[in-house]
């Protein structure tokens, strides 16, 4: 991937100014040292810390998965309006790359036996009956097997996409079509991989309960995280001098993908919450419960207003939704949103009473952030912002080009 | 686009025109439209197979109000759909459903959710005829052969025209390198109903409120009049029903009791030794060791010794079958007394049960088998009688099988096969 070379064209800016990811770097990798001595004062043996990791890389890693399920259903659809910020959402996937590694330390924990992350993994889950019958998945060893599956193919497909799409850029004729191929084969493994990776990392906390729309579920946050991130970039590059042309129908398009995972988010977790609450079945309703109990009732509250109904009011006018100031505003909100989402999906297993908080939250968050984002950024940062178009042989859409005819 | 105001001053000898303007494509409408809005004409427009990015600026047209009155169609499906199930669920007719609350949000969610998405798809489609002005009783560019193009590949831009100008507007267009320029003539259109038309729509929406307000009246007032029944034979039908009175017969009864003397078919049961387990008493030996002796008799009626049916191996098995459906649950599955039933009633020791004595004990055992048929038939002290649920050859079934029991109980090993005995264990 080194040794791509493309025209060196001035006009196209790099993706990131020379210093800031070394910076980044540095600083995340800074933090997290500060975080594991911490836990060497007695806060690792803790449910806290464990609890405080997950929530941070699931929401880091969210974004990233959101991206390569951008990245593969626009290839699918032969969309074009979305072909130059392409290289935007190929470094947010291929932060999946130092997430991966940042994973392991949560596959010790699991390996321990010490049911500091998931019940299901301590000595006397297998007196529980429920849980003893799905021990046949959720065991140690196959949750290990299960997770360097998914990292792995996520990493694999994110690499494709990234080098492909360098090679695309430098000229070469058959990227476009491998890269198109690997639009439909991506979109079958993400379907596959992140509903059983939603299921096995945080399904399982709680192994009593199930809910089949879990996997779309975490999805539909991971594409809303990840298009909020995206309209961030775009607006930094923006203030950089790159993407000035991005016309306003592009940066409706980008609107319009934010708003309908808004939506999508929100039928999806109504869905899941209707079907559970009707049938009144407890061992269903028990999740929901925790979560809608005590102090988490606010919380609740919080998500079903500012995830859905505020976001939703704001967005839903032509106008919010071509104004970029406007979008970076909201997308700010929606990533804070996602991650509350998160923390209200895995703390309640540790803290049914009340709503954790500890240093270590904020600190993994700015550990992972700036250890996934500055490593990537340094090795991908030489790369140009804006990627290439597609090719328009077969539309019709009027982009400058040619006129298409009906074919 | 409208006709309601033509430019037409002047003699009025020159009739209105369209000037129809095709162009080789999109990028030449756009610059045309651009140049002709900044003219600041009124009525033209511009015709395209798909939407071109970028006309709404260059014809300075103002953002349309349609997106508001979907919103406003959406809401009122919205507070409709919830007004609807909160009026029908939990006020006009409280119902209650799964335990659930009268009236809660969550399960009235997508009834609203679809509502609104109707309501509102309504009022997109409604809004855009009302605002396109449509339906149009014709249009002056479908008699263009040339316009046809504008569904495939075709892009025009009209302008509508009085006569006097038209020369000046013709080069107006001109100049922005149209490939054709065609002239329609413009009829003038009514743009309103004719008068009798309106008048009988105005009668029938008054006719059509007549229902309603029938059906409102009804509502809150009551009537003396019987209920109008659509199916009438169905709702009276001439046949009595159970436990009804009648006014036909003297007792007064709708149900008939069997006339005295008959019998139903089957129901003739002869053979007294079969149906009853005893012995016919015109048949009974008299001797001197049985006379007729009032008190024995009376006492003890003359028993069925032997079995009525043949011994079969079958029979026995049947009666096994029989026996372990209808008697263990009392009587254990070996006769002992020690079926479910009475463990679990012994249990409770309400001093309501009496254990069942073990049926080989020596006091049943010795009974004859008619005795033992009479007592699945009619029960004895607090056993109920089996007569309506076994049939009469499963009862000798049955009792066949007692005998085997109690032979079983007080058996040697003499009374084994000589071949099964060595797959039978010692039980110590």
């Amino acid at each position: 991937m080194a040794d791509v070379s493309f025209p060196h064209d001035e006009s196209l800016i790099r993706l990131v100014p020379k210093s800031s990811p070394k910076v980044l770097l540095v600083l995340g990798i800074g933090v997290l040292i500060f975080c594991g001595s911490l836990s060497l004062l007695g806060l690792v043996a803790s449910p806290e810390f464990w609890h405080a990791w997950l929530l941070n890389w699931i929401f880091l890693s969210s974004i990233s998965v959101g991206a390569l399920f951008f990245l593969s259903i626009n290839y699918v659809v032969g969309a074009t309006w979305s072909d130059e910020l392409r290289r935007i959402a190929e470094v947010l996937a291929s932060s999946i790359w130092p997430l991966a590694v940042l994973f392991l330390p949560i596959l010790a924990v699991v390996w321990a036996h010490d049911g500091l992350l998931y019940k299901w993994n301590r000595a006397e889950a297998i007196l529980d009956p429920l849980v003893a019958k799905k021990a046949a998945w959720l065991n140690p060893v196959g949750f290990a097997l299960r997770s360097v599956l998914y990292l792995g193919i996520w990493s694999w497909l994110a690499r494709y996409y990234l080098t492909w799409s360098l090679e695309h850029q430098a000229g070469n004729p058959g990227a476009e079509r491998r890269l198109k191929r690997m639009g439909v084969i991506g979109i079958l493994l993400l379907a596959v991989s992140v509903n059983f990776a939603a299921v096995d990392w945080l399904m399982s906390l709680d192994p009593h309960w199930y809910s089949t729309i879990f996997g779309i579920y975490y999805f539909a946050g991971c594409a809303t995280a990840s298009s909020a991130m995206m309209i961030l970039i775009v607006s930094c590059l923006q203030r950089r001098g790159e993407f000035l042309q991005l016309k306003e129908d592009q940066i409706h398009d980008l609107g319009k993908w934010l708003f309908m995972f808004v939506c999508f988010w929100a039928y999806i977790a109504f869905s899941q919450y209707l079907l559970i609450w009707y049938a009144n079945i407890p061992e269903e309703t028990q999740w929901y419960l925790v979560r809608q109990s005590e102090a988490w009732s606010w919380m609740a509250l919080l998500l079903i207003v500012g995830h859905f109904a505020l976001p939703f009011a704001a967005l839903l006018s032509r106008r919010a939704k071509r104004s970029p100031s406007s979008l970076v505003v909201w997308s700010v909100f929606l990533l804070v949103m996602h991650w509350i989402d998160l923390y209200w999906l895995i703390m309640p297993t540790f803290s049914p009473k009340f709503l954790p908080f500890n240093a270590l939250i904020p600190l993994t968050l700015l550990g992972f952030g700036g250890c996934a984002f500055g490593s990537v950024l340094l090795v991908s940062g030489k790369y140009p912002a804006r990627a290439a178009k597609l090719s328009r042989k077969h539309s019709l859409l009027n982009t400058g080009n040619s006129i298409g005819t009906t074919s | 686009m409208t006709n309601a105001s033509l430019p037409n001053e002047g003699t009025g000898t020159n009739s209105p025109k369209m000037l129809l303007a095709e162009y080789p494509d999109e990028h030449s409408l756009v610059a045309a439209a651009r140049n002709i809005s900044e003219q600041n004409l009124t009525e033209w427009d511009t015709y395209s197979p798909y939407p071109i990015h970028g006309i709404d600026e260059a014809m300075r047209i103002r953002p349309t109000r349609l997106p508001w009155v979907v919103l406003g169609g959406a809401l009122v499906g919205g507070s409709t759909a919830m007004l609807l199930q909160w009026w029908t669920n939990a006020v006009d007719y409280p119902f209650l459903i799964s335990g659930k609350p009268l009236f809660s949000v969550p399960s009235s969610i997508p009834v609203a959710f679809e509502l609104s998405i109707l309501f509102a798809a309504f009022a997109a489609f409604l809004g855009m005829l009302i605002f396109n002005r449509l339906p149009r009783l014709a249009n002056p560019l479908l008699r263009s052969d040339q316009f046809r193009k504008v569904t495939t590949d075709g892009f025009f831009l009209s302008l509508n025209v009085s006569g006097d100008d038209l020369e000046n507007y013709r080069k107006t267009l001109e100049q922005t390198n149209p490939s054709s320029i065609e002239e329609l003539a413009l009829v003038e259109e009514r743009t309103t109903l004719p008068r009798p038309v309106v008048y009988g729509l105005w009668g029938l929406a008054a006719l059509l409120l007549i229902p309603p307000v029938l059906i409102a009246r009804a509502r809150v007032t009551t009537s003396s009049d019987p209920r109008f029944h659509i199916y009438h034979g169905m709702e009276f039908q001439p046949k009595r029903k159970t436990q009804t009175t009648s006014e036909l017969f003297e007792d007064g009864r709708s149900m008939r009791p069997p006339v005295p003397g008959t019998i139903a078919r089957g129901d003739l049961e002869l053979d007294t030794r079969y149906h009853r387990g005893l012995e016919p008493l015109d048949e009974m030996p008299r001797n001197a060791e049985n006379p007729l002796n009032n008190e024995q008799e009376a006492s003890e009626p003359s028993w069925v010794q032997d079995l009525p049916l043949k011994v079969t191996t079958e029979l026995m098995q049947h009666g096994q079958e029989r026996y372990n459906i209808f008697c263990s649950a009392c009587h254990g599955l070996g006769g002992a007394g020690d079926g479910l039933v009475t463990q679990r009633a012994l249990e409770l020791e309400q001093g309501t049960w009496v254990k069942p004595i073990a049926l080989y004990e020596k006091s049943i055992a010795e009974q004859p088998v008619g005795k033992l048929y009479n007592t699945i038939t009619n029960g004895v002290r607090k056993m109920p009688g089996y007569a309506s649920q076994i049939p009469p050859r499963d009862r000798w079934a049955i009792v066949l099988y007692l005998r085997a029991l109690q032979r079983g109980k007080n058996a040697t090993i003499e009374d084994v096969p000589q071949d099964i005995r060595p797959s039978l264990r010692e039980v110590n």
